[in-house]
């Protein structure tokens, strides 16, 4: 199975997505509401994919994909967007993230898509 | 031969007792200004008493009845300090000479009247009067400027503020509905979960509703970059009509040079230049979503017509929508581009079309609306460029 964490500051989101990715059964997921604790756990490189918001109190999701590229360049990445002006993507991109999403998210199967066609799946 | 120049918004004010005199003098000017006439010197003040800064200038006699010229002076001055006055005289004596100075008359024109020495003395009057009328001018649209700006800058706060605390929640909401959802499709049918369907159908119109206002604050939020492509406008075009027809297959059909937009696919037609397509295409929608908001006003769906023409000259790919909702109103037409001019009172606060008129402007574009048989056109000229 494989295995994916979703770091946002906002518990309810992440409730909600974790709730519908998991319904196939398909995934593995863990959730984490503080950037500055997930770092410790997504660093390993355990994770198939990591889901990231961009803008965090804490650690912002720039500086989070950053710190895990440098020890895993090939670490999966998908940019959770909110109010990010395109200098943000173009920074995401370029430090190596794979693709992004809007918040509102156009809707859970979009991100179910998303996800799964960066897992191959 | 002097040529002088004709000027109808200036306004002369001319009192002369002599019809001889007058009447000859008044139509001449009347070729370069808008003049009127009076016979004495207290009618001219009655007309100056009507509104003190009617008249730009004042041409006097002095000696008339009723009221001569230098009392007329000396009252006009006390109700408009600043009105310039000129005096025709046939009296060169140092007494007139010194009461008028004292009275703060600009200029002297000696009778018998040299229409010429007349007509120059009135645009060396004229001069600073003009440079003065036109400094005020350009001051007047740099303050208009300036409270536009704040007007934007106030909107992009208060935007970024509500639009940030509004947009964690609506993005949970909406997730936990689709779920929601999938629950209910999965129910056995029953009479409760149709209920519940149409039920759902108005929450997920509620969502789109306050997404398309998130979506249009952040345009005012967002910074101006400058990422752009080659990009065919009218795939653009398609996009909006794609993420518009939601609303619109309730109000109209909507056809592309004619041709019913369903029809159309990817690359029907292609007109590229460089642009940024998302910004592109959100212009679209606003432009969009106004005439359908306009267009069903009208009862019934086969009277509604919204037609998008593209085609492109030498310098421009011009897009137009036309509808055939009534128009727009007098009132608010050279107007419209303004943030909060809106004239609905249900689906926005008269953002949006400044936002297009933003983005459009960004492009070095052009954006204009008019009226033309019964219906609004919006017309959007985007500059051809290749890279």
């Amino acid at each position: 199975m494989k295995s994916i964490a979703i770091i946002d500051d906002e518990n309810l989101i992440l409730e909600t997505l974790k709730k519908y990715l998991s319904r196939k059964g398909l995934l593995y997921i863990d959730t984490y509401d503080n950037p500055l604790n997930a770092l410790n756990h997504v660093k390993s490189g355990k994770y198939d994919l990591i889901i990231c918001d961009i803008m965090m109190p804490q650690m912002n999701g720039i500086d989070l994909l950053r710190q895990v590229k440098k020890l895993k360049p090939s670490q999966k990445f998908i940019m959770i967007t909110a109010f990010s002006t395109e200098e943000k993507i173009i920074q995401c991109d370029e430090l190596g993230a794979d693709d992004y999403i809007t918040k509102p998210f156009i809707s859970l199967r979009d991100v179910e898509n998303k996800i799964f066609d960066k897992l191959s799946m | 031969m002097f040529s002088f120049k004709k000027n109808l918004s200036l306004n002369i004010l001319y009192a002369e007792d002599e019809t001889m005199i007058r009447e000859p003098i008044q139509q001449t000017l009347e070729n370069f200004f808008t003049c009127k006439s009076v016979e004495n010197g207290l009618e001219a003040l009655e007309e100056i008493k009507k509104n003190p800064y009617k008249y730009d200038l004042i041409i006097t006699d002095i000696m008339m009845p009723k009221m001569n010229g230098l009392d007329l002076a000396k009252n006009v001055r006390e109700l408009n300090p600043e009105i310039p006055i000129i005096v025709t005289t046939a009296f060169s004596e140092s007494s007139y000479l010194m009461k008028s100075i004292e009275l703060g008359i600009n200029r002297f024109v000696l009778k018998p009247l040299d229409v010429i020495v007349l007509l120059e003395t009135i645009n060396q009057t004229f001069e600073p009067i003009l440079l003065k009328k036109e400094k005020i001018k350009k001051e007047k649209a740099y303050q208009q400027k300036l409270l536009e700006q704040a007007k934007y800058a106030a909107i992009g706060e208060l935007a970024a503020g509500i639009t940030h605390e509004i947009n964690t929640p609506l993005t949970y909401m909406k997730s936990s509905f689709e779920i929601i959802e999938m629950d209910i499709d999965e129910l056995e049918d029953s009479k409760q979960k149709d209920s519940i369907k149409e039920d759902i159908t108005i929450i997920k119109e509620g969502f789109q509703r306050i997404e398309n206002i998130i979506f249009s604050m952040k345009e005012i939020i967002g910074s101006d970059t400058k990422i752009r492509k080659q990009t065919n406008i009218f795939n653009t075009l398609l996009v909006a009509l794609n993420i518009a027809y939601n609303k619109s297959k309730h109000i109209t059909n909507i056809y592309i040079n004619d041709i019913e937009y369903l029809k159309l696919e990817k690359d029907s037609f292609n007109f590229f230049t460089s642009l940024n397509p998302a910004k592109i295409e959100q212009l679209w929608i606003i432009i969009i979503n106004n005439a359908l908001d306009e267009l069903v006003k009208i009862d019934s769906y086969e009277k509604r017509k919204l037609n998008i023409y593209i085609n492109q000259d030498d310098e421009n790919i011009i897009i137009k929508f036309k509808d055939n909702a009534g128009g727009i109103k007098k009132e608010i037409l050279n107007k419209i581009f303004e943030p909060f001019k809106s004239t609905k009172n249900s689906s926005g606060m008269g953002i949006g079309l400044s936002i297009a008129k933003k983005i459009i402007t960004s492009h070095d574009g052009e954006i204009k609306a008019y009226n033309e048989n019964n219906g609004a056109v919006f017309e959007v000229k985007v500059p051809l460029i290749k890279d």
